[in-house]
């Protein structure tokens, strides 16, 4: 054995160690350089677009499935982990816990992260196809659905997904400066995002202060003057799109109270009975929160609360009301619905009614959508998803797809984990069969290293994500929070090289 | 000794695009656990370095259903009683069923049968 081969054996051992030691596990391995975690040339090379938790994910089924697999992912930013870093509430840090898991799969030997790289425009989808055996396509969705109506533009008026990074710290959104001067927020949507951003506006700042919420948002919370959030939906109570755990959350707000009408809640009791056990739980929970007399106890604590929420349902926004100097949102013109169907079929339908509702905010909580990131790649522009079989790309081969850009941009992060795993599972049985061929030896990212370093980007490795992890967690010690996140990508890549 | 079904989605071969898979498609793996005291399922998932693709993916914080479990009858019975939160996450999980609990939920100990 040549010493350089012995030095790289000793480096691979090495690595071995500190993983299990970071993870606490101690890891049983044979031989020296028969490791399991060697990658010999002839090695399956793929490449991985978005470092969020369908990345990652896929990611980790990969390497944990076959030993010859090695995988690079790209991320947009310098920092990992996507939504979770950026999506998921600052009161819900229980949730982040997968970022303990992505950690893991990051440090895995045949694994490696590769941050501040923009696939599309600093490398292209054909250029990682010539690199790599396999490029999996998991960059999420970073657009929204538009309400399209009028008055959409005046100020006071937000995307959910806007209002959410402004909150949790996602770079694009750091100068959002939404003004929370007025009394009455009205949300479109019913969903989690939507319960969520509600939840946000209505928390008294005592708990917000001890989240990684960013400090300019805690600041205008502070300050804000809403009092009143109405959550708005297209149709009744039995469609809402949130889950228990969520509507758990407003009913036992503290400081706050629900305020909902008994009539649009008609005729739903009776339907309990026949509702599978999560929906007849959530109304049950809404039901109870909407129109129940509470106890004494209760009654107490609603007469001293300063703020309200509601749902309001059978509503579709037409327009946004403009203030008497035609700049800000001064109110929302609705729609009144009525339903038609039944199951699964119920669907809305306008009765010609209109009804019209004071606010100052208006936030717009009715989907994520994906863009196209290269014109190399299909995408159906109706669904706004990359047409695919079981996460193989349609007529493309070697390219596949997971997370919100294949299915669609709803679930929790269970759901997104278990679609990774289908993806991989399904490059796993093309590297079976043959008919995803790892016989040709891939640069992988030697390749676009090379290239990057020839345009001028230097890309962020997981150890300087952890140089960034490592600075905003003692910002944030300081303040008796989790972390304290930058929001600015010059300052990121500026900590990431120190 | 107490049985326990881990309950996963999962599909090892083709489904129809049409299908509802995860309903169809979802793999048993039994584990035979012997009792830790004090322990719950999940932690001895973790302490014994069972890897389970996927599970307990928040650690325990009643955060996902991932570490869901199918109990027998009398498995099931002798569990402590469920609480809101747990029931609360326990509706999202997959192939969900009377004898189902979450496993950071579900505690071990010695005078378990």
């Amino acid at each position: 054995m040549s010493t350089h081969k012995a030095a790289l054996c000793k480096v691979q051992i090495l690595k071995l160690f500190l993983t299990s030691a970071r993870c606490g596990r101690i890891t049983r391995f044979h031989g020296v350089c028969g490791l399991s975690t060697s990658t010999p040339a002839s090695s399956a090379k793929v490449c991985i677009v978005g470092g969020g938790p369908a990345g990652f994910y896929t990611a980790q089924h990969l390497v944990k499935t076959r030993t010859d697999v090695q995988v690079d992912i790209y991320e947009r930013l310098p920092v990992p982990f996507g939504l979770v870093r950026f999506g998921v509430a600052p009161d819900h840090p229980e949730v982040k816990n997968v970022i303990n898991t992505f950690t893991q799969t990051a440090q895995h030997a045949r694994c490696s992260f590769h941050g501040n790289v923009r696939v599309g425009k600093d490398v292209t989808v054909e250029e990682l196809q010539e690199a790599y055996h396999a490029v999996v396509l998991s960059y999420g969705a970073e657009g929204n659905r538009t309400m399209g109506v009028p008055g959409e533009d005046l100020a006071g008026v937000y995307s959910a997904k806007d209002f959410v990074g402004w909150y949790n710290g996602l770079p694009r959104n750091s100068e959002l400066r939404p003004d929370l001067s007025c009394e009455t927020a009205v949300i479109l949507g019913q969903g989690n995002v939507a319960l969520d951003v509600a939840r946000i506006l209505l928390s008294p700042v005592d708990i917000l202060k001890k989240t990684d919420i960013t400090q300019h948002a805690l600041d205008a919370l502070a300050e804000s003057s809403v009092r009143r959030v109405l959550i708005v939906g297209r149709r009744g109570p039995l469609q809402v799109a949130c889950t228990i755990k969520e509507l758990r959350e407003m009913v036992n707000l503290p400081g706050t109270r629900p305020e909902m009408e008994a009539s649009e809640f008609e005729g739903i009791a009776e339907t309990l009975k026949s509702l599978a056990r999560p929906r007849k739980r959530l109304t049950e929970l809404l039901l109870k929160a909407a129109i129940e007399t509470p106890g004494e106890e209760e009654l107490e604590r609603r007469n001293r609360a300063e703020r309200a929420w509601g749902f309001r349902f059978l509503r579709k926004p037409l327009e946004v009301l403009p203030s008497t100097d035609l700049i800000r949102a001064a109110g929302i013109r609705l729609a009144v619905n009525r339903l038609e169907g039944d199951g699964e079929g119920v669907r809305a339908v306008a009765t010609g009614e209109v009804e019209d509702v004071e606010c100052g905010l208006v936030i717009s909580s009715i989907g994520y959508k994906s863009l196209l990131i290269d014109p190399a790649v299909p995408f159906d522009a109706r669904k706004a998803i990359i047409p695919n079989t079981m996460g193989r790309v349609q007529q493309t081969a070697g390219l596949y797809c997971s997370g919100w850009v294949k299915r669609g941009p709803t679930g929790v992060i269970a759901t997104t984990m278990n679609d990774s795993f289908d993806t991989a599972r399904t490059l796993l049985q093309d590297i079976g069969k043959g008919t995803l061929d790892v016989s040709t030896v891939k640069p992988g990212s030697q390749g676009v290293s090379t290239l990057l370093e020839k345009r001028g980007v230097k890309p962020v490795s997981f150890s300087d994500w952890e140089k960034i992890d490592s600075e905003e967690t003692r910002r944030g010690e300081i303040k008796g929070k989790p972390r304290e996140k930058m929001l600015d990508v010059g300052e990121m890549l500026q900590v990431a090289r120190a | 000794m107490m049985c326990v079904w881990v309950a996963l989605p999962g599909n090892f071969g083709p489904f129809e695009a049409s299908t509802k898979c995860i309903c169809t498609a979802n793999i048993h793996h039994k584990i035979t656990t012997s009792c830790a005291k004090g322990n719950s399922f999940l932690d001895l998932v973790v302490d014994q370095n069972v890897y389970i693709d996927g599970f307990g993916a928040c650690e325990g914080t009643l955060a996902c259903s991932t570490c869901h479990v199918i109990l027998d009858q009398k498995g099931y019975d002798q569990l402590g009683p469920i609480i809101d939160e747990e029931s609360d996450m326990l509706d999202l999980a997959f192939g969900l069923t009377d004898m189902s609990r979450l496993g950071c939920q579900v505690c071990l100990s010695r005078d378990l049968e």
